[in-house]
This record gives structure tokens, sequence and C-alpha cells, in this order.
């Protein structure tokens, strides 16, 4: 655990979304410098918890808390140190890579300096030198995606939020991503959700939701030997 | 030959999507309703209220029933009454739309001595009023001096001719009348319209979740987004300044700066609107319906066309919180009357509130829909 990256705690959080509970007493310790995997069917909460986590949504019942080198920071700090790529298409069809790089190197007000020095070192590290130019419209779904992480890493957060960054992506591009993440998983806490059950075992911690509430929180092999399974995904089946 | 099957589905599809969208059934029954309200009540381009200041002597019996005959007429109401001297500034001040200046000597001695000293003094600003203002003093005064002086010795009033001053759009150009009224308009258009739908852009792309997950406030989204719209407004409508003098010889009398001025203060209310309806429309078609929704009304009720004047007055408190209705005053008073302090303040006061209230609504509407 790295003491310098921000972990959190869920207590008893409960979210109403509409009519539905989408969340209820979701109890959860993301620790701080891991990969967290938040798996679950569609509908399970995942969204909701990510969103929370991001501040978008206040919790109707229990505590959010960020803590960082053991203290904890008031939530209305902690927004500057989160960075969230959420699910549904976020970047400007318009815009091109670089162009896109220079909007949000501007939100996170970063010396013209280091947004070249940092934007030229993330193009490299996910291949898309060569299509800085081109429109984010024109990527593929693979590239998209990449292309929406870097955005949100020129910050350099410490608590990265990725909603579903896997889904409607190609295997192979999905590889790349989760190569990306590992990447980067030393500088920063990361929490993915994902409702490819395969991808658990990318993760260094899994959360398992299902109709908003928590089956399992645990490393992937001991919520294999608790649940006596061969594959996370089984423990839907039982 | 198409084919029904297909038809018919189309059909049944749209519908359903469009029933079950309860904004777009509002806007499609709204509408038509509001518009045919509107024509049908309260906008007519029948010349009233014509606000009319008549200056006499005090003994001049004559003078006071043509007064008279004036306001009983129905087209004319009392403006301020002024005195001899700054007749010309009652004008300017738009507290009267005409002056009737009837010679101290008393009425009935100048007509028989043929009339021309009686001066007629019409604000032009808008030629077609100021038509039918000339043509109703005109007949109105002939036909009471007739009547009045029908048992004269002679038995015949002589022909009454009046001395008719047109001001501020001497030409009766109705260029001059329709082109600083454009530029608000095109100003108006530009940050309402763009602006919501530029907001609503970001929502439908699913953009404007990871602007408000970054590191940004809300003031800076809308700021951002209002400023660059407004900058384009700004660019365009002087850009009309230009091309109306090069094309039309209109030259803005009260000089760039008050313009500009006036322009700032509306761009408050318009960005406001478009920020309202942003927070209402969850699609770009939406804010675009939205947009037209505030745009029609706010057109019809700005005297862009149809004055105001004419309004029924238990529907001219619409016109009244209508800013666009204060930016058309204040741009034709600044572009063609020279933009007379006083009716700068008249203009922008209500402006400046409207703006301020619509500020504080949007806003308020748009945090809560976060």
């Amino acid at each position: 655990m790295n003491k310098n990256l921000i972990s959190v705690s869920l207590t008893k959080v409960g979210k109403k979304m509409l009519e539905t509970q989408a969340l209820s007493d979701v109890s959860l310790n993301f620790e701080s410098g891991k990969i967290h995997g938040v798996i679950g069917p569609d509908g399970a909460g995942k969204t909701t918890l990510i969103r929370l986590l991001a501040g978008l949504l206040k919790p109707d019942s229990g505590k959010i808390e960020y803590f960082k080198s053991g203290n904890q920071i008031p939530n209305t700090l902690i927004r500057k140190r989160i960075a969230y790529l959420p699910q549904e298409q976020s970047l400007y069809a318009d815009l091109s890579c670089m162009e896109h790089l220079e909007f949000f190197s501007n939100i996170y007000n970063m010396s013209k300096k280091d947004f070249k020095q940092k934007s030229k070192k993330l193009l490299e590290m996910v291949g898309l030198s060569q299509f800085a130019d081109r429109k984010a419209g024109n990527l593929s779904g693979g590239m998209y995606k990449k292309l929406g992480v870097i955005c949100v890493l020129l910050n350099s957060p410490d608590l990265l939020l990725l909603d579903e960054p896997t889904i409607g992506v190609d295997p192979l591009s999905r590889r790349d991503l989760w190569n990306l993440i590992h990447g980067i998983s030393n500088e920063m806490t990361v929490i993915c959700s994902t409702s490819y059950m395969d991808e658990a075992e990318k993760c260094g911690k899994v959360h398992i939701l299902n109709e908003g509430k928590v089956l399992a929180s645990d490393l992937p092999g001991n919520i294999k030997k608790q649940f006596k399974i061969k594959k996370i995904e089984e423990v839907f089946l039982l | 030959m198409p084919r029904f099957s297909i038809i018919k589905a189309f059909f049944k599809k749209e519908i359903a999507q469009t029933l079950r969208d309860k904004k777009m059934i509002a806007m499609i029954f709204f509408a038509p309703i509001l518009q045919m309200t509107l024509f049908g009540f309260a906008l007519t381009n029948e010349v009233k209220n014509i606000s009319i200041s008549c200056i006499y002597s005090p003994g001049d019996v004559l003078a006071r029933t043509i007064e008279k005959r004036f306001l009983e007429s129905g087209w004319f109401v009392p403006a301020e009454s002024a005195e001899r001297t700054d007749y010309s500034k009652i004008l300017s001040k738009r507290k009267a739309e005409a002056v009737l200046v009837m010679p101290s000597q008393g009425l009935l001695k100048e007509i028989e001595r043929g009339s021309s000293g009686i001066q007629l003094l019409i604000d032009a600003v808008n030629p077609q009023r100021a038509v039918q203002i000339e043509n109703y003093v005109k007949n109105i005064m002939s036909q009471t001096v007739s009547q009045e002086l029908k048992n004269t010795p002679a038995g015949l009033a002589p022909p009454v001719d009046l001395n008719v001053k047109i001001l501020y759009n001497p030409s009766l150009e109705s260029a001059f009348f329709m082109i600083p009224a454009l530029f608000g308009f095109i100003l108006c258009i530009f940050t309402v319209m763009l602006t919501g739908i530029s907001l609503s852009k970001e929502k439908e792309n699913g953009t404007f979740e990871k602007l408000i997950s970054s590191p940004v406030t809300v003031w800076e989204i809308l700021l951002g987004k209002t400023f660059t719209y407004s900058i384009l407004g700004f660019i365009v409508a002087f850009s009309m300044v230009i091309g109306a003098y090069l094309l039309f010889g209109i030259t803005v009398k009260g000089g760039i700066l008050k313009l500009f001025l006036i322009c700032s203060i509306f761009i408050v209310s318009s960005c406001s609107v478009a920020i309202f309806i942003s927070t209402l429309a969850k699609t770009q078609q939406q804010a675009m319906m939205g947009s037209l929704i505030f745009l029609f009304p706010a057109l019809l009720l700005s005297g862009l066309i149809f004055p105001v004047e004419n309004i029924p007055v238990y529907a001219r408190w619409i016109a009244y919180i209508n800013p666009l209705y204060y930016l058309l005053e204040a741009l034709r008073n600044i572009v063609l009357k020279g933009g007379d302090w006083i009716v700068l303040i008249q203009t922008a006061v209500p402006l400046a509130l409207i703006g301020t209230a619509l500020l504080i609504f949007g806003v308020k509407k748009f945090n809560s829909k976060l």
C-alpha cells in the first residue's frame, strides 16, 4: 500500500436513482496504490458507485471518506486530485487528439512546457503519436478510449476512476488498455468498473457488486478460495 | 412505389417517439397557441397610442378643442406637456412621438393667415408610424377647424396647412428603423440559440459529465461557453454596423461605445435564457426548439415589427419584461437619435435588472440539474 496515494473508504453507502435502489449499505475499502476492479453485471450499481466516488452524486445514506498519508482529505479538496473517465463517449468528435490534450491542459491550468512534455509522453505511451492530428470522431473504438484516458492522466491524478473503459472495445485494444492501466498503477490508485468478468484477474483487488449490494471484496485469489470457484464469474452462478 | 407498410412503421415509430417526449408535446401545442394569442390579441399594425404634446397659448379655444379631439379619437394619448423652448427635447427623450406647436398669437388668426406657422414635429424612427401620425393629425385638425368655423361669415373654413418637421429619419426610410433593431436581433439569436445548443451538445455527447468532474467550477464552464458566443455575436453585430454604413449610409450617431455598453448588458439576459434552456433540453434539437419558443414571442413583442405602443395594456407587461424590447429601444435611440443618456439609462436599468434576475434563475436551475 502506497501511503502517498489516495485511499477511499465507503461506509454503509446507499443511493437511490429515480425509483431504483442503485446501492444499498455498501461498505468498501479501496486501498491506495492498487488497481481495484468493481465487477458486476449490468444494473449492479457500478456506474452509480463510480459517480459517487467522483463526487458527481451525493450518497443518500452512509459516508465516503478519502485519505492521503493516513489523513482524511475534505471532499471539497479531493476533486482536484481525482480523474474520471465516464462510460459514455466523453470526447469532442470534431477536435483532434492534440486539441483535446491542449483543452484539458488549460482546464488543469498546466504550464505550456509541462503540457508539451506530458502530452508527448502520454501520446507515445498509448501509441497515438502519429494520430495526434486526427479528429476524435475518426479514431477507432480502442484509440478513442485511450485518448480519453490520457486526457484525464494529464493532470497526474492521485485517484483514477474508469467506468467500464473496455466496453465495446476489440480484444487487442482491451489488452492495450489494461497494459496502460498496469503501467500507471504505481503512480496512482485506480478504480475501474467492468462487466467483463475475466478482467477481474487483471486487478489487484476485486469488489463484486450485484443488485446494489457487495457480494465479495478481496484479492481475486482469495475470492476464488472463499467461494470454491475457478473463475470469478462463477460467483454469480452460485 | 413506396410501400405503405414501411410508411406506417415509420409513422408509428415517430409518433411514439414524439409523444413520449413530454417537452416536445408542450412545444408542439404551446407554440401555435402562443402565436394565435399574440396575433389575435396583442399584435396589430394599426397605429394607436400616439403620445402627442400640444403647445398653445392658454386662451386659445380652438387649439384646446383640437387637442380634445385628438384624445377623443382613440389614436392619441397625452404626452408630458412641454415649454415652447424644449419641444424637440421631449421627442429625443421619447416622452412624445409628436409635438404640435400652435402659434402664440392664437390658432384661429394663424389659419386665417394661411396656417404656415403651425408646426408639427414627428419622431420618424418608425417611418410608417410617422406617416400615419401626420395623416391623423392633418385629418383631425381639418375636420375640427371646418366644424368649428362653419358658422363664420365666409361660410367655408380655410384649409389647414402644417409645417411638418420629420425628425431622426427625415427621408422616412424603413431601413433606418429596421437595421438598428436587426443588430439587436442577430445578437439575440447568436447568444440564445448558439449558447443553448452548445451547452446541450455537451450533455447530448456525454462530454459534460467529464467537464463537471474536472477541477472547474460551474461558473467557469458557463462563462467559457457564453463568452465565446457573445464574442461571435458582437463580431457579427458590428460587422452589420459596418454593412449598414456602407449599404444604407446609416451611422451610429451615439457612438460605438454606447452601442457596446447596451449590447454587453443585454448579453447577460440572453445568455441567462440560453443557460435556462439548456437545463430543460437534453438534446441539441430540444435546445433549438426551446430557443425558437423564446425568440419568436421575444421578437414579436420587441417592437421590431409591431409597435409595442399598439399592444393592449393588459398584455403590454410581457413586452416590458422582454429584454429584446429594451435593447431595440436603446439601439434605435443610439443609432438614430444620438443616444440620449436619459433614454439610455431608462433602457439599460430595466435591462440590467431583467438580466440579473434571469442570471440568478438560470444558474440556480443549472446547478440544481447537475
